[in-house]
């Protein structure tokens, strides 16, 4: 197989939309799932005399009962290829517990499906104010997704009937959504489907005739990969930080943005820290040179491995990392059980750091549709508000503006164990003096 | 019948605690110590530097609450394991067509 670049691709939406049912028939038409599996099925599909033309249909009726037969169909990080691309697939859990692995390990979502039903009811639901499809179209963004398709599903559906008219409304109402958490429409194709029968996963079908875009399958060789951001400064959160016999004090990390050198000095904050690059090492084998994407780990010289930790980050000297004392962001508020006034102090994780942090004030509310100012000084905030707050981590933490770098300035407030909100930095409003 | 546990899936990246500890050494350890209703589907490794490997363990378990944090926590205990991070979560297939 050719050396095709790779994309994560989570498929995302409210509860019921159709998610598992597409990804499922998508890898069947493309005959990721096994055959024997499907035959195995379409065997039985035979003896209840529906038949083979029944086959996926059947398949998709009966998975409840897939443990008892010892069969499993898996679409739990499936891949697949197109001419372009290989897709690595992830059926997203509507819990909202998951949200802080998707912003930490942020760069693992290339591209995104939101699946919207189309079926009248169904629709109003998911994009209603509080409905997840809203949520995800808002976190997405933030975890710096930036390729979406939108699949208008069960446009088979009894109610739905195939009809341009149907469509036409569903659309509308996920154009005005999209607009309001700042997609650009004209990369976002709204596409009618049927992950039941199939129309338009991969071919167009009959049904659709008054459709002429492209198919799900065809719309993602339009995802562009961007290049990596190796002309910004370095930034480079560390992972871990051992000590090895013979070598001496190794990190290890991603280089998130710009160039990381053999002999270069580097700052390490908020340590604050200094050091040489000995060398650098990827895939076991010695580099001189790492950039934006790169997992590495490598040696520094004049400083131990108890002066620097998990959570720092290293960056050129004349342009060292931020350490954060109050910022200004952008949230969204995922799950808390009552509201979220001033002085409330959860933990905030950003890249591979965490710290507890406290909101200080809650600046305004936003309209999740627009974007728009919908209250200034609320006073508190629930469940499914997007606002602006400012908050103040409690010990020194790395941060950025999301604009300069979106992977060191997303972030997952946590307490208690689930994740009260997701956001993005705005703005940096004071920094910690080290002295 | 209605309530049918899910299975989901959770790729966990791992860092050990020093050189040498590749995903083959690694998966017995795992397998010792995962929660009941926890297995192991997958597990792979990608050379890092000096001998370290970033172990990648795709492992299954049932979506209830507080499930996946007690996974973490089995496998964070493990003195070979330095650092852990879920980086995905991922339905199966259990749930589709109720
Ligand atoms: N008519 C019709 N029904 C569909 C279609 N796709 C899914 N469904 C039905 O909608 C219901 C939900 O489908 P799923 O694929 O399980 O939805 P999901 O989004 O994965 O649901 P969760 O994982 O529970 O969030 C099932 O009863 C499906 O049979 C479709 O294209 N047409
Ligand atoms: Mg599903």
């Amino acid at each position: 197989m050719a050396d095709k670049p790779h994309l994560n691709l989570i498929v995302a939406g409210h509860v019921d939309q159709g998610k598992s049912t597409i990804i499922g028939h998508l890898l069947v038409d493309l005959k990721v799932i096994d055959e024997r599996t499907i035959d195995k099925f379409a065997e039985e599909s035979e003896k209840t005399g529906k038949g083979d033309t029944f086959k996926y249909a059947w398949v998709m009726d009966n998975l409840k009962d897939e443990r008892e037969r010892g069969v499993t169909i898996d679409l739990a990080f499936k891949k697949f290829e197109t001419p372009k691309f290989d897709f690595t697939l992830i059926d997203a859990p509507g819990h909202r517990d998951f949200i802080k692995n998707m912003i930490t390990g942020a760069s693992e979502a290339d591209a995104a499906v939101l699946c919207v039903s189309g079926k009248p009811g169904e629709t109003e639901i998911a994009i209603a104010p509080g409905g997840q499809s809203r949520e995800h179209c808002f976190l997405l963004k933030t975890l710096g997704v930036k390729q979406m398709i939108v699949a208008v599903n069960k446009m088979d559906a009894n109610e739905v009937g195939y009809k341009k008219e149907r469509y036409e409304e569903v659309k509308v109402e996920v154009e005005k959504l999209l607009k309001g958490v700042g997609w650009d429409l004209s990369k976002v194709p709204i596409i009618p489907v049927s992950g039941w029968k199939g129309d338009n996963l991969i071919n167009k079908g009959d049904n659709l005739d008054w459709y002429d875009g492209k198919t799900i399958y065809q719309a993602f060789d339009d995802f562009e990969v961007e290049a990596p951001p190796v002309d910004k400064p370095l930034r480079l959160p560390l992972q871990d930080v051992y000590s090895i016999t013979g070598v001496g004090t190794v990190p290890v990390g991603r280089v998130e943005t710009g160039t990381f050198k053999v002999g270069e000095k580097v700052i390490i904050m908020p340590s604050n820290a200094t050091a040489e690059v000995k060398s650098i090492e990827s895939h076991h084998v010695e580099m001189q040179q790492a950039s934006a994407g790169d997992n590495i780990g490598f040696n520094l010289r004049g400083v131990d491995k108890k002066d620097i930790r998990r959570g720092d980050v290293i960056g050129p000297i004349d342009d060292p990392p931020k350490v954060v004392k109050e910022f200004t962001a952008q949230i969204i508020v995922v799950h808390h059980p009552t509201a979220i006034a001033p002085g409330y102090t959860p933990v905030i994780h950003a890249h591979t750091s965490q710290a507890a942090a406290t909101i200080t004030e809650l600046v305004s509310k936003l309209d999740a549709r627009t974007g728009g100012v919908l209250e200034e000084k609320p006073k508190a905030l629930k469940t499914g508000d997007a606002a602006i707050v400012k908050i103040q981590p409690l010990r020194p933490l790395c941060l950025e503006t999301f604009t300069e770098y979106p992977q060191m300035g997303r972030f997952a407030l946590r307490d208690m164990g689930t994740t009260i909100a997701a956001g993005v930095v705005k703005e940096i409003n004071a920094e910690w003096d080290l002295k | 019948m209605i309530c049918n546990l899910k299975i989901l899936v959770a790729r966990m990246k791992i860092l050990p605690n020093g050189p040498g500890i590749n995903a083959s050494k690694f998966e017995p350890l795992i397998i010792d110590i995962l929660p009941d209703g926890a297995k192991i589907r997958q597990i792979t490794e990608e050379p890092i530097a000096f001998g370290l490997f970033t172990i990648f363990a795709d492992v299954e378990f049932e979506d209830k609450p507080g499930a996946l944090d007690v996974v973490e926590e089995c496998i964070n205990k493990l003195e070979q394991v330095s650092e852990l991070e879920t980086i995905a979560v991922s339905n199966t297939s259990t749930g589709v067509g109720e």
